[in-house]
């Protein structure tokens, strides 16, 4: 047995495959019987769901947020697009020329 | 005329002469991402731009999460642009645009980090300094890093499935393309993730209690699962 085996529940599986929406209707209709009747399996749901709003708030960026940022970063962007875009053009106008001329 | 050059066919010619105004209330309607490589792919650098403003920040936040250096994640967002530009005569659409140049901006970055040494921290050998105040395990700044951490530790391929879908919200399907890999294998990367990590916080007496912080409204919190 592998260790997720060993380790895991076969349920633990089933719990996150129905948090996160993965679950045919007539298995979510199962789940919710048996949370409706059973607080330990609840408990057990709502801490996945617990930790993963944990795991979102824990890691927040620290990016700027100001319109001015975002348009010099995509200005930037797009200079370099756009002279690797003329070069790519210029070779292939040499390329076209080279050919005729071996013609 | 170069492959950059396409010529406009000549009904678009005769449109934009009789009705500007209808071009230009055309030109401001969101095009999708697979038209607008299309027309890319046709010689239009502008709509490359409109796909640069349109997933700029995503790919920030993706280059952040990895290198955690802002100069760093510009260069590497940077960088991917600059590849999917030269690479999009090659992109045949079988995935969607976004899952391509999310794959693009992990590869470069993992790039970067090898050519950087990126180090590790040891979290066991970290000291969390404890507050007067705290009347058992850590605050909630501690165990926000204490969780960074074993999210950190977690082999890549669960961590990357696990960032996918938590921190960008993609779908498993977006993540399976990202990843390069089965539908099944993305979900089970994610499943095994969250178990472990899971395992992890609950054997950590430092994070004892973690499960009682309100870190953020619980009302909206849903059973309700997607059909």
């Amino acid at each position: 047995m592998s260790w997720y085996q060993t380790t895991f529940k076969a349920s633990d599986s089933w719990y996150v495959d129905y948090i996160e929406g993965e679950v045919s209707l007539d298995q979510k209709s199962d789940m919710d019987l048996l949370l409706m009747h059973s607080s330990t399996e609840k408990k057990v749901v709502e801490n996945l769901q617990k930790l993963k709003e944990s795991v979102k708030s824990s890691d927040e960026l620290d990016l700027p947020e100001d319109d001015q940022y975002w348009q010099s970063f995509h200005k930037k962007i797009m200079t370099t697009v756009e002279e690797s875009s003329k070069v790519k053009w210029r070779d292939e106008k040499s390329d076209t020329k080279g050919r005729r001329a071996r013609r | 005329m170069g492959r950059w050059q396409k010529k406009l066919p000549d009904h678009e010619n005769k449109l934009t002469g009789l009705v500007p105004g209808l071009v230009l209330a055309r030109e401001k309607v969101m095009k999708s991402d697979h038209i607008l490589v299309e027309e890319v792919q046709q010689g239009q650098v502008a709509s490359f731009s409109a796909l640069v403003s349109r997933h700029q920040r995503a790919l920030l936040r993706l280059a952040m999460r990895i290198v955690r250096d802002l100069e760093l994640a510009e260069d590497i967002v940077q960088e991917s642009f600059m590849k999917a530009y030269t690479k999009i005569d090659r992109f045949e659409g079988r995935s969607t645009f976004k899952s391509w140049i999310f794959q693009i901006t992990i590869n470069t970055a993992k790039n970067k980090l090898r050519g950087k040494r990126y180090e590790h921290v040891d979290i066991g050998k970290v000291s969390i300094p404890v507050s007067a105040k705290a009347e058992s395990g850590v605050e909630q700044a501690d165990y926000q890093k204490l969780l960074r951490d074993k999210v950190e530790n977690l082999p890549e391929k669960q961590r990357l499935a696990l960032s996918l879908r938590i921190f960008e919200d993609l779908s498993f399907k977006e993540i399976a393309e990202i990843m390069e890999c089965p539908y099944d294998t993305a979900k089970a990367n994610y499943r095994h993730a969250l178990l472990k990590l899971r395992h992890n916080v609950e054997e950590d007496q430092r994070l004892k209690g973690w499960n009682e912080i309100e870190w953020k409204d619980q009302s909206s919190f849903c059973l309700e699962a997607e059909a």
